[in-house]
């Protein structure tokens, strides 16, 4: 089977800094995939180019069949460190402005597992996050993000930490919210913690701008 | 007013020394326009000048060049001094708060925008005090010098002050407004800068754009209103305040005439009541601009308690 996600002699360099040298790699349509590596090794930048937030210096990326930075954003769905919730309602954090029907973001919102805490507030999905962003739980900020990556509904989901500014517990309902997420989809994860990448199908190591398998 | 009072507490020394040197700098300028109105009717008369009289003069001069000099010197470190413990204190206040340095980018944009605007204020408010301050003291010598002379010219001034408060009435919520929006288009701004990648990934620019294009209209409207009432209130009030200039040249022609009153004293009328009239014409606006720069400056008391 054609390979969903590829990588051909594949360079990013920083200016003058190279970062990734010449990878050669090849992820499956539904396959699972872990990087890990120590900080600074290149895994975002690695994700980015997954992205389409990086274009490639050299050689070539291609994600669904899209080898251009433009195409690929499109297709790709993402969940970073920071939830990057924005001075906004809920509702407009989940949509960023895409006209939905209320049933979908109902579904992405349980599917995240923010539907009962949404029902405590008294605006519900309409609540202004404004200067309330930073008093939401650092989980609840990661239940947002996911369920704004559910709606995207992307084939391949890439996740760059998304569980490492938080504690043990809120830990545990992000992953299962992150399991919904990941559902019969293609995931490429970066972690630390190599116990979150139980059950995948490869795990790559990032060292020195190469991979090791 | 409580942040005011401690600024001014903690830069007493220049505080007084500002507004010292601003008081012997118009009584100094009182004195000049005396001399000069002496020396008209010195002219008139054909008497002689003295030279005593003329080294008078330059002291008077030299003097008032110092004073002025001092005053604009104190008054801008003053203003400086206290425009920096604002800043410090906010900053301070930021170092304590547990949370991390950006505890939202609205309380941020926020009281960055009230600590400029602050800032700002600070110095518009020594000129207006100063602009105040002469206008009050020429009034006081005009009542003592001639009480009649004085309330004829008043009675329109005071007219003229009453129209001109009438047509600037909604300037100051106006002004508000337009100053909300333009938080509110900073924060869309910075909205869009600290969360590039979302943006990207979410094909989210359009809404931005829209957002931040809708709330540049909006602003554009509310400042185009302000201007264009602004603009109205300014021609207004300078047609109007020339009304009794007229009044006093046409009085004091008169009195001159019968022999009741000399060119030189006119001269000084003309001067003082000049001064006291720029203060009565501007007197709403600086009122307005005193409130405007009070708000900012116990918002930015508030801004820093939201850190907390
Ligand atoms: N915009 C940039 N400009 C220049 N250098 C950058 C830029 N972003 C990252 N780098 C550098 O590229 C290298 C790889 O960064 P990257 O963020 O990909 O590492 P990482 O493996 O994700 O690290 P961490 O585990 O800490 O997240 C680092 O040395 C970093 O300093
Ligand atoms: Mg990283």
């Amino acid at each position: 089977m054609e390979p969903i996600i590829f990588g051909e002699n594949l360079s990013f360099s920083y200016k003058e800094k190279e970062i990734l040298k010449d990878l050669n790699f090849a992820f499956k349509k539904g396959e699972r995939v872990g990087i890990v590596g120590e900080s600074g090794s290149g895994k975002s930048t690695f994700l980015r180019l997954l992205a389409g937030l990086l274009s490639p210096t050299e050689g070539v990326v291609s994600v669904a069949g899209e080898t251009k930075a433009e195409g690929i954003i499109k297709k790709i769905s993402m969940v970073m460190q920071e939830a990057m919730l924005m001075p906004l309602t809920i509702k407009e954090n989940i949509t960023l402005g895409k006209d939905v029907p209320k049933e979908r973001i109902n579904e992405v919102i349980k599917a995240a597992k923010l539907d009962g805490w949404i029902d405590s507030l008294e605006e519900g999905i309409d609540t202004y996050l404004g200067d309330r962003a930073n008093e939401i739980s650092g989980g609840q900020a990661q239940r947002i993000a996911i369920a704004r990556a559910m709606l995207k509904d992307a084939d391949i989901i890439l996740l760059d930490e998304p569980t490492s500014s938080l504690d043990k517990e809120t830990t545990t309902e992000v992953l299962e919210a992150l399991d919904r997420l990941m559902e019969g989809k293609t995931v490429v994860h970066v972690t630390h913690h190599p116990d979150l990448l139980k059950g995948y199908d490869r795990i790559i190591t990032v060292k020195e701008g190469r991979f090791y398998e | 007013m409580k942040v005011l009072k401690r600024l001014t507490a903690a830069n007493m020394i220049w505080v007084i020394t500002a507004y010292v040197c601003l008081f012997l700098s118009i009584i100094i300028q009182f004195f000049w326009t005396i001399r000069i109105g002496m020396i008209a009717d010195a002219i008139v008369s054909r008497e002689k000048i003295e030279i005593k009289f003329m080294f008078i003069m330059f002291a008077i001069l030299l003097a008032s060049c110092l004073f002025i000099y001092l005053k604009s010197l104190a008054g801008k470190y003053a203003t400086e001094r206290m425009a920096h413990t604002l800043r410090m204190d906010f900053a301070g206040k930021l170092l304590k708060s547990e949370r991390e340095a950006i505890g939202g980018y609205e309380a941020m944009s926020k009281a960055q925008n009230e600590l400029t605007a602050s800032s700002e204020g600070l110095s518009g408010i020594f000129d207006v005090i100063e602009q105040f301050l002469s206008g009050i003291l020429a009034l006081i010598f005009l009542l003592f010098a001639n009480l009649r002379f004085t309330l004829i010219v008043l009675g329109p001034l005071i007219a003229v002050v009453l129209l001109i408060n009438r047509i600037g009435k909604n300037l100051p919520g106006l002004v508000n407004a337009a100053m909300d929006k333009r938080i509110s288009n900073n924060k869309t701004a910075y909205m869009i800068i600290s969360n590039f990648e979302a943006v990207k990934v979410f094909g989210a620019e359009e809404f931005f754009e829209e957002k931040f294009k809708k709330e540049l209209e909006e602003w554009g409207r509310l400042e185009t209103k302000k201007e264009r009432i602004s603009a109205v209130t300014n021609s207004v009030s300078g047609i109007l305040s020339q009304l009794p200039l007229l009044i006093l040249f046409g009085v004091g022609a008169l009195l001159i005439w019968r022999g009741y009153m000399t060119i030189g004293t006119l001269m000084i009328f003309l001067n003082m009541t000049g001064s006291f009239i720029r203060t009565i014409t501007n007197l709403p606006s600086w009122v307005v601009r005193i409130k405007q720069f009070l708000v900012h400056l116990s918002r930015t008391d508030i801004a820093s308690e939201i850190q907390h």
